[in-house]
């Protein structure tokens, strides 16, 4: 047997349409703007030391694990060229984006100098990367109305 | 009334070690200093030296949250602590001294329901045995509790919970004082600041200890020593299953009478009372690390005032005064180990965790009784060292883990 | 009436502001305090003492005393003297019977009574017990300050934010910026915090660091954590370096009536003329052991108080020293027996490092005799103290004072500690019953104990414990310090309170559906959807599905996989063919039952691990950390949340499974304990042919973005055949028919497989494996208790948690108990005595204070073959 069941980009099959739905999708219907789903982004777990392909992001979240992003649509590619010690956890973290420095600082005990870095966000596990100003936190979907919640609340406090 | 502005000392000052008695007990807090009254009271015997490396009341007696309940999960434990509270109701009067024990009664609250039916067994047990718990739903919580939040839009709504009218708080140091004014009137000597530093043996029995002020013989040596137990166990090579790990509490500024019963959650981590002086009490589980290091924490702090406010949230402008760390010594089934050991003349009280400070009077009264008679008395036979070679645990994880 | 305004006053004359107090409006300018206000509108007793009520005005006016405690806007114990006033704003005083004024309670002074001599609880009111509740009652009344409304709800935003800093410097006086510049000239990134800076000279703003005020810092922890008050904001901040120049208390003289209102620190005087403009009083006498009395002295004659008299310590000893009042405002002050009336008195015992923060981060602090202060040493490594903080004695020298001055013969109290109303009697009275070390002594006159956390009484109090005993001060050490360095709000601490809670992906369309939710462990999941028995009867007569998501899921790989898991569990795997299932259960060192759940081996290498609910993380953790010892060459990953699960059950689950995908799903294509890679409706699915609830039934485990849709598809196409979702209580049911387990509450802590019996799936024969030598010792002792199936012998449903008796006591307990339309019985399952452990034994279990008998049952008590399940 393979590990298909944990793929989330589907061939299309035999007259069924299976829908995807972000964890986040609700948490977020009235986000501001700034604050953005990309719980779509692939993510693999990769065991040991691992070179990082074209087109990927690679974060080390553990001394022998590392989180690999790529988009959606290449995530079997990436599965392929890291090799055997994979696993595709585009399902299992949900993420989200937002922006400016205050807001990721009522969120998270981090380094924002020193990303990307694994740390509790709203007291749940989870891995921010930060491009300038925004700031992209991955962590487990079943956290996502929490999570998502509290970043909606965070930024209430600073408007 | 009669000698409230009569200046009456309350001990002898220290004197000199003397080379030689009968029973030397290591520690002085609630366990040494009542082992040490009732071995006067009830043995006559009176060639004691309690030896505290500080002063006395300095470890977990002084530092703990003063919680005095029997609603225990299993027979053996719930009939142990039933008696010490008993005997804890007597002994403001046997001590001519008021330890303000206030028995406002204690409720456990449920989350779940599984919790529940860890309740209802331990109110059951109780009930057979004769003590008085009950299992109680939300009206008659709201009831005895009216300032709990019992709104369902919190994170934990409460389910209902175990009530035990006869569980009490009471004023740590005054046991602390009682203990060792009854003890001094009764012929034992107390030295503070006087650290056991080794234990003598020969033949396999106890002859003598070492201290920071000389050595000393003796026939029988009590450990009473709680978060230092494994530290002077191993003086006398007895090697005890104990871990050692910090437990934390805080005070607010006193208050105006607020809350008149003792609320535990075992699910949120965090219990609450109102003490005499006005100050309301919260206490927290034990932090997850061993260690001798006694430092507060800050995160301690919040997550116990995140969940305070979830049962309180009136309290939401009260401010934290002071917190504080004392160690805990927690054997593998929440249970004490208590009585001989391998090593002749060695006695131990030891195992307490969070729960020690109910159970002074009744270690008292039957260590003293096993180090008069030789006998192991019936009540303490379950907690026996013995019992983790012989695999008869006597669990009480289900009770005692957050709730002291 | 104000002075004429100054360059230097923090008031706003052209910007009043309405405030009440005890009700009545109080006008007040802009950048006043409501201390300030109060004390303008003529009002100069603030609180009454907390034993004996006397009347106590402003001290310190800086934050440090307890004499300014009132409630402000129902927040009980609010320091007024730097609350800033803000319209509308409620002030009341606490801890008074009547008014301030006027409070009744003050007959304690007057008359004494047994309520006033130190510790007087400890011998009184023992005898009769029956009158302690009352007593009690009445000290608990008399006890404490302020008030909580017990109706009142959380009504303020509290924000956390973390900071990170190379160089926090704590305190913004000279010593402090002085710091702070220069680490931001070296470079670093600096950021300095302090407490008062919006209340006295506003800083400019400088270049090259940040400056955040009023903002407190409440501690230094472990791990460079500096927790800091800004108010609604609680900064935590994380810095490599910190500088405490957190500066130096002002102390206070310890002499008769030297709590009467009009006796003053220094820094209210500075503070009364120079922020808000005020006249401290006509008329002054200063009394000082350092310059800061002068300085004080020299601010009083700008304010137009004349000063009638200047004793400094430094040149004159005074042997004696009192002060006189009347209705406790101080009127006269005697020194050496030479009177000078008053009405303000200045106070100054020189001032005292304000170590706390420093002995908290873990400093010594030592007592230097010669200059009779407290002075840290030994700092650790990453923290560092400057300026009057460091005990360097920016002012000029002090004098050491007395550690008490006697008065004239009848002379009144002399305070050691106002918050606690401590005197000095009290103290000796102490030390003479044999509270004769400093720490039996604080403990048992509770001083320092108060809401000053000893910052006017620790110095006082140990010098002259010092005095009584003869002891070297440098003797006596310190307490440790308690944190924090000030009050902090629960509210500040607990921030925005939320709790992370789990939610499986079909958290939606339960509610939607109506489900009661209950809590399980960290996750929430339905109960039931409203009919419980219509909820059980569609799995035993059609099919019903239930999200169980929420099982924890791990996948365990490598070569090293059926090694790992053979020494981890007492099951055997090493037989298992790829594509089979096996019921394991994870047991501790000592042989207890850990968790259960399915294993199943996808490939000669890949297995896919169930857990229960709430035991994923447990699990997880403790299969890390035995590959770490073992060190297999294994790999584990947590895919709990990768994959929603739902179980498809009842004897129509094959037909509706048969439509939505091309499995073979035939009894011979598809059997019991199976497992299965395929696409159910389109969904990429792994599953697993596994039977809890005991019909027929399939789990299928998929990626979770897909639940609602796969969920929506099973109940749409199963429509037809009556297909109902179920929740956790119906499948409590169906699972007690047939006598599964639920571990963690048919099993405790102490359960062990055999006991449980479960001894059909421990593998003796097998090398080792965890808790292997326990078993091994339960099974030489035989069993101490069994669990066991019942069945009740009238129906009645016993509690669960209810007690086995026998001869009156308790002998085992119901660990669950339902009532089964199926079997059309009262069934549960119990621990009993392994004498009453045997098919059709009598038991008595206690309900409702009565023994009702129960019958044991050792097999299923529905479909006890499995027929329908294998089917
Ligand atoms: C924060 C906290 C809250 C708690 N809450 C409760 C509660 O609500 N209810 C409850 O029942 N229990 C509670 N406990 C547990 C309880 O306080 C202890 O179990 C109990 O006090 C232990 O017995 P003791 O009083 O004799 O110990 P201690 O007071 O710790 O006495 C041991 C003494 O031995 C001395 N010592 C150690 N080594 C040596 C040596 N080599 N030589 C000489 N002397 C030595 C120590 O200095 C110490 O004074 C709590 C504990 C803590 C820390
Ligand atoms: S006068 Fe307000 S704290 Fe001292």
């Amino acid at each position: 047997m393979s590990r298909d069941f944990l793929a989330v980009e589907l061939a299309p099959a035999d007259g069924f349409e299976p829908r995807w739905r972000s964890p986040l999708e609700r948490a977020l219907r009235d986000a501001p703007p700034g604050i953005r789903d990309l719980s779509r982004t692939g993510k693999l777990h990769v065991h040991g030391d691992v070179g990082a392909p074209p087109g990927v992001e690679v974060v080390r979240v553990a001394p022998d694990r590392a989180l690999v992003l790529c988009a959606a649509a290449d995530v079997e590619r990436v599965r392929g060229e890291l090799g055997e010690r994979v696993v595709d956890m585009s399902a299992a973290l949900a993420g989200l984006e937002v922006r400016g420095e205050r807001l990721m600082r009522r969120l998270a005990d981090l380094d924002l100098d020193a990303l990307p870095a694994a740390g509790a966000v709203a007291h749940v596990p989870a891995t921010v990367l930060r491009d300038g100003d925004a700031f992209r936190i991955f962590f487990p979907q079943e956290y996502a109305d929490h999570v998502g919640a509290v970043v909606l609340d965070a930024a209430a406090g600073l408007a | 009334m009669r000698d409230i502005f009569r200046t009456r000392r309350m001990w002898r000052p220290r004197g000199e070690l003397k080379d030689r008695y009968d029973v030397v007990i290591v520690g002085g807090g609630s366990h040494g200093l009542a082992t040490a009254y009732y071995l006067a009271k009830n043995h006559g015997i009176t060639n004691v030296a309690v030896l505290e490396q500080s002063y006395i009341g300095s470890g977990a007696a002084g530092r703990n949250t003063t919680i005095v309940r029997s609603n225990y999960r299993t027979p053996e434990g719930a009939r142990f602590y039933q008696r010490s509270v008993e005997l804890y109701e007597r002994l403001s009067r046997e001590l001519d001294f008021n330890l303000l024990f206030s028995q406002q009664g204690h409720l456990t609250l449920a989350h779940s329901d599984r919790a529940l039916i860890t309740m209802t067994e331990r109110a059951e047990v109780n009930q057979l045995l004769g003590i008085d718990s009950r299992v109680v739903g939300p009206p008659e919580v709201a009831r005895l509790c009216p300032e709990l939040d019992l709104s369902h839009d919190v994170t934990w709504p409460i389910l209902g919970a175990l009530y035990h009218p006869r569980g009490g708080i009471i004023r740590h140091d005054a046991v602390v004082w009682g203990l060792a004014r009854g003890a001094d009137r009764g012929g034992v000597e107390i030295h503070p600041y006087t650290e056991v530093t080794g234990i003598e043996r020969s033949n396999g029995r106890v002859t003598g200890v070492r201290t920071t002020r000389g050595d000393i013989e003796c026939d029988t040596i009590v450990s009473a020593t709680a978060g230092w137990s494994t530290l002077v166990a191993d003086l006398a090579d007895v090697r005890l299953p104990i871990t050692t790990h910090i437990l934390q509490a805080f005070v607010t500024e006193p208050l105006k009478p607020f809350l008149d019963v003792i609320v535990v959650s075992s699910q949120m981590h965090v219990y609450v009372s109102q003490t005499d002086r006005g100050e309301i009490l919260i206490g927290a589980e034990i932090e997850p690390y061993t260690t001798y290091r006694g430092t507060s924490t800050f995160p301690f702090l919040e997550y116990s005032a995140r969940h305070v406010l979830e049962l309180f949230p009136q309290l939401e402008n009260v401010s934290v005064l002071r917190q504080w760390t004392g160690l805990c010594d927690l054997s593998p089934d929440y249970s004490p180990i208590l009585g001989v050991t391998e090593v002749d003349g060695f006695v131990v009280s030891a195992g307490w965790g969070t729960y020690g400070f109910k159970a002074a009077p009744i270690v008292g009264t039957t260590l003293a009784e096993l180090i008069s008679t030789g006998r192991t008395p019936e009540l303490i036979a379950p907690f026996t060292l013995e019992r983790f070679y012989t695999d008869t645990l006597v669990s009480e994880l289900a009770a005692a883990a957050v709730s002291h | 009436m104000r002075l004429p305004p100054s360059p230097e006053e923090r008031i706003d004359r052209s910007r009043t502001v309405t405030f009440f107090f005890e009700g009545e409006p109080i006008e007040a300018y802009a950048g006043d305090t409501i201390g300030s206000a109060l004390f303008a509108a003529g009002r100069r007793v603030f609180s009454r003492s907390f034993k004996y009520h006397r009347p106590r005005g402003l001290l310190c006016c800086s934050g440090h005393c307890p004499n300014c405690l009132m409630q402000v806007d129902g927040a009980p114990s609010v320091r007024v003297c730097t609350a800033p006033v803000r319209e509308g704003t409620r002030v009341r005083s606490q801890n008074v019977l009547g008014s301030l004024d006027r409070d009744l309670l003050a007959v304690v002074d007057k008359v004494g009574g047994p309520f006033t001599p130190v510790g007087f609880y400890y011998r009184t009111m023992i005898r009769p017990r029956r009158a302690w509740p009352y007593y009690e009652r009445f000290l608990r009344r008399v006890a404490g300050l302020g008030t909580i409304d017990k109706h009142a709800r959380r009504s303020s935003r509290f924000d956390t934010e973390h900071r990170r800093a190379e160089v926090l410097v704590i305190g913004g006086g000279p010593s402090g910026l002085d710091a702070a510049r220069a680490a931001a000239r070296d470079g670093r990134r600096v950021v300095l915090v302090d407490e008062g800076l919006a209340l006295d000279a506003q800083l400019p703003r400088e270049d090259g660091f940040e400056t955040i005020a009023p903002a407190r810092a409440i501690g230094i922890y472990e791990g460079g954590l500096v927790p800091v008050d800004a108010g609604d904001v609680l900064l935590r901040f994380r810095a490599e370096r910190v500088v405490v120049a957190s500066g130096a208390i002002e102390q206070p003289l310890l002499f008769p009536g030297n709590d009467l209102v009009g006796v003053l620190l220094p820094s209210a005087v500075r503070r009364l003329t120079r922020l808000w403009s005020l006249r401290p009083g006509e008329r002054a006498v200063v009394i000082t052991a350092d310059d800061r009395g002068l300085a004080a002295a020299e601010d009083l004659r700008r304010a137009g108080t004349s000063v009638a008299r200047v004793v400094d310590l430094r040149t004159t000893q005074p042997a004696q020293m009192a002060a006189r009042g009347s209705h406790g405002r101080v009127r006269s002050v005697s020194v050496d027996g030479d009177s000078v009336d008053c009405d303000v008195l200045v106070m100054s015992g020189g001032s005292q490092p304000a170590y706390s923060l420093l002995a908290q981060a873990g400093a010594r602090v030592e007592y230097d005799g010669t200059r009779g202060i407290f002075v840290p040493r030994d700092l650790p490594p990453h923290v560092e103290a400057v300026g009057s903080a460091a005990g360097e004695g920016a002012r000029g020298a002090a004098a050491v004072p007395a550690a008490s001055y006697r008065g004239t013969e009848s002379g009144g109290r002399c305070f050691v500690c106002i918050c606690e109303d401590v005197t000095d009697k009290d103290v000796k009275r102490a030390i003479a019953e044999g509270f004769d070390s400093i720490e039996l002594a604080k403990r048992y006159t509770t001083v320092t104990m108060g809401p000053c956390q000893g910052r006017l009484c620790h110095l006082p109090s140990i010098r002259l414990y010092a005095r009584e005993t003869r002891a070297e001060e440098a003797t006596i050490g310190t307490t440790t310090a308690r944190p924090p360095w000030a009050p902090v709000r629960l509210g500040l601490l607990a921030g925005r309170g939320h709790e992370p809670a789990k939610r499986t992906s079909l958290h939606h369309r339960h509610k939607e559906l109506g489900a009661q939710m209950m809590w399980t462990g960290e996750w929430r999941r339905p109960h039931s959807y409203g009919d419980v028995a219509a909820e059980v009867r569609a799995v035993h007569e059609g099919v019903g599905v239930i999200d169980v998501s929420t099982l924890g899921k791990l996948l365990v790989s490598g070569p090293d996989a059926v090694s790992f898991l053979e020494r981890l569990y007492p099951n055997r795997f090493g037989d298992l063919k790829p594509g089979r299932i096996r019921y394991a259960v994870l047991g501790t060192d000592a042989g207890r039952i850990m968790d259960d759940g399915t294993i199943g081996r996808l490939s000669e290498r890949d297995f896919y691990v169930t857990t229960t609910s709430t035991g994923a993380e447990t699990v997880l953790a403790w299969f890390e950390w035995w590959n770490a010892v073992w060190g297999y060459d294994v790999s584990v990953d947590n895919v709990t949340g990768a994959l929603a699960a739902l179980n498809v059950a009842g004897p129509r689950s094959r037909a509706l499974l048969a439509r939505l995908t091309e499995l073979d799903v035939s009894p011979d294509g598809f059997g019991y304990l199976d497992a299965r890679e395929a696409r159910v409706a389109g969904v990429p699915c792994l599953l697993l042919r596994i039977g809890f609830v005991g019909e027929l039934g399939y789990e299928l485990h998929f990626p979770s973005p897909y639940a609602e849709y796969l969920w929506d598809t099973l109940l749409e196409r199963g429509a037809d055949a009556g297909i109902r979702p179920f929740g956790l209580e119906p499948q409590r049911i169906l699972r007690l028919e047939k006598a599964h387990v639920i571990v963690g509450q048919d099993t405790d802590s102490e359960s062990n497989a055999l006991d449980a019996n479960m001894s059909w799936l421990v593998k003796f024969d097998k090398d080792d494996f965890v808790g292997k030598w326990a078993l091994e010792h339960v099974r030489e002792r035989g069993p101490r208790e069994r669990l066991v199936g019942f069945e009740m012998a009238n129906g009645t449903v016993p509690p669960e948690g209810g007690q086995i008796v026998v001869d009156g006591l308790p002998a085992g307990r119901v660990t669950s108990a339902r009532w089964s339309d199926a079997v059309g019985k009262a069934i549960g399952l119990a621990w009993v005595p392994p004498a009453l452990a045997d098919e059709d034994s009598r038991i008595e279990i206690r309900v409702d204070g009565r023994l009702e008998p129960a019958l044991v049952r050792l097999r299923p008590f529905f479909d006890p073959d499995d027929e329908r399940l294998r089917a």
